[in-house]
């Protein structure tokens, strides 16, 4: 059975891009739009991995992995931030709200499959 | 133009452009713009802004019709063959990288700025509205495909 990912960005663009990467590779992809409908997903069903955007409408990404981790199915359910901006700042909140790790945009398609493959395992 | 805010910029473009669609632009010499020029032919634009307590920056991102769906077929599945919703959002969230880049690397040297998000406008013969009174530089970029240009202004405050 493949391996879910779900994907969380107000970009269509960039799930387009991220789902062609991972599909490509065997890779189930679920997408949502924005932080609200990402944690609707991923409670109707446990995904293997969770990328998200910080920047969106109606819930951000800290506020997202902040409920996935009270939902005992997303205690350990790697999350990989994928986002704009990194300042040290940002990568503090998005650590505390517990996010696994961070990928900055642009980023390599070839690079990202590889860190998924990396935390799926 | 401070070359210390511009040359993040495109350098943070280029990075773009070339890790995401494995493109690499060439670019002209920069000039002044007019205030009332008009960009011809279709195209798209992203404009941002950059507020900060040191200064503020406006900067655009224009595309002709052509550049920016040879963007789009380099970056995403699937033939694009005209401008629509997909390669709208492709262009703003350029807009988004490019600037988040730069405000990245303008950090670093302790410019601090807050990021507006993308404005974006598609059409024929329009002109591009900086909110500022500090002069507009506009930079050309070129592919065999199809040219975009960087138009950004800087006022310290």
């Amino acid at each position: 059975m493949a391996k879910a990912v779900l994907i969380v960005d107000d970009s269509g663009a960039i799930r387009m891009m991220v789902s062609c990467t991972l599909e490509s590779a065997g890779y189930e992809v679920i997408e949502a739009a924005d932080g609200q409908e990402g944690l609707d997903k991923a409670k109707a069903r446990t995904v293997d991995l969770v990328l998200t955007d910080q920047n969106m409408p109606r819930m951000d990404g800290f506020a997202m992995i902040k409920n996935l981790r009270a939902m005992p199915a997303y205690k350990t359910v790697p999350v990989l931030m994928l986002t704009t901006e990194c300042g040290d700042a940002m990568k503090a909140q998005g650590k505390a709200a517990g996010a696994t790790g961070w990928l900055v945009k642009p980023f390599d398609p070839q690079k990202l499959l590889e860190m998924a493959k990396r935390m799926i395992r | 133009m401070d070359v210390h805010f511009i040359n993040p910029v495109i350098a943070s473009l280029l990075n773009v452009l070339s890790t995401m669609a494995h493109l690499e632009p060439t670019y002209g010499s920069p000039k002044i713009k007019e205030k009332n020029d008009v960009v011809h032919g279709k195209n798209l634009t992203g404009l941002m802004s950059m507020v900060g307590k040191q200064a503020t920056a406006s900067i655009a991102l224009t595309f002709t019709e052509a550049a920016i769906l040879h963007i789009a077929r380099k970056m995403l599945p699937g033939e694009f063959s005209r401008i629509d919703g997909v390669v709208i959002d492709l262009a703003g969230e350029l807009a988004n990288m490019a600037l988040g880049g730069a405000k990245g690397d303008l950090e670093k040297e302790g410019f601090l700025f807050q990021l507006s998000l993308p404005t974006i406008i598609v059409g024929s013969d329009y002109l591009i509205a900086h909110r500022t009174k500090a002069p507009i530089i506009m930079l050309p970029f070129f592919m065999p495909e199809g040219d975009f240009f960087v138009e950004a202004s800087y006022e310290e405050t």
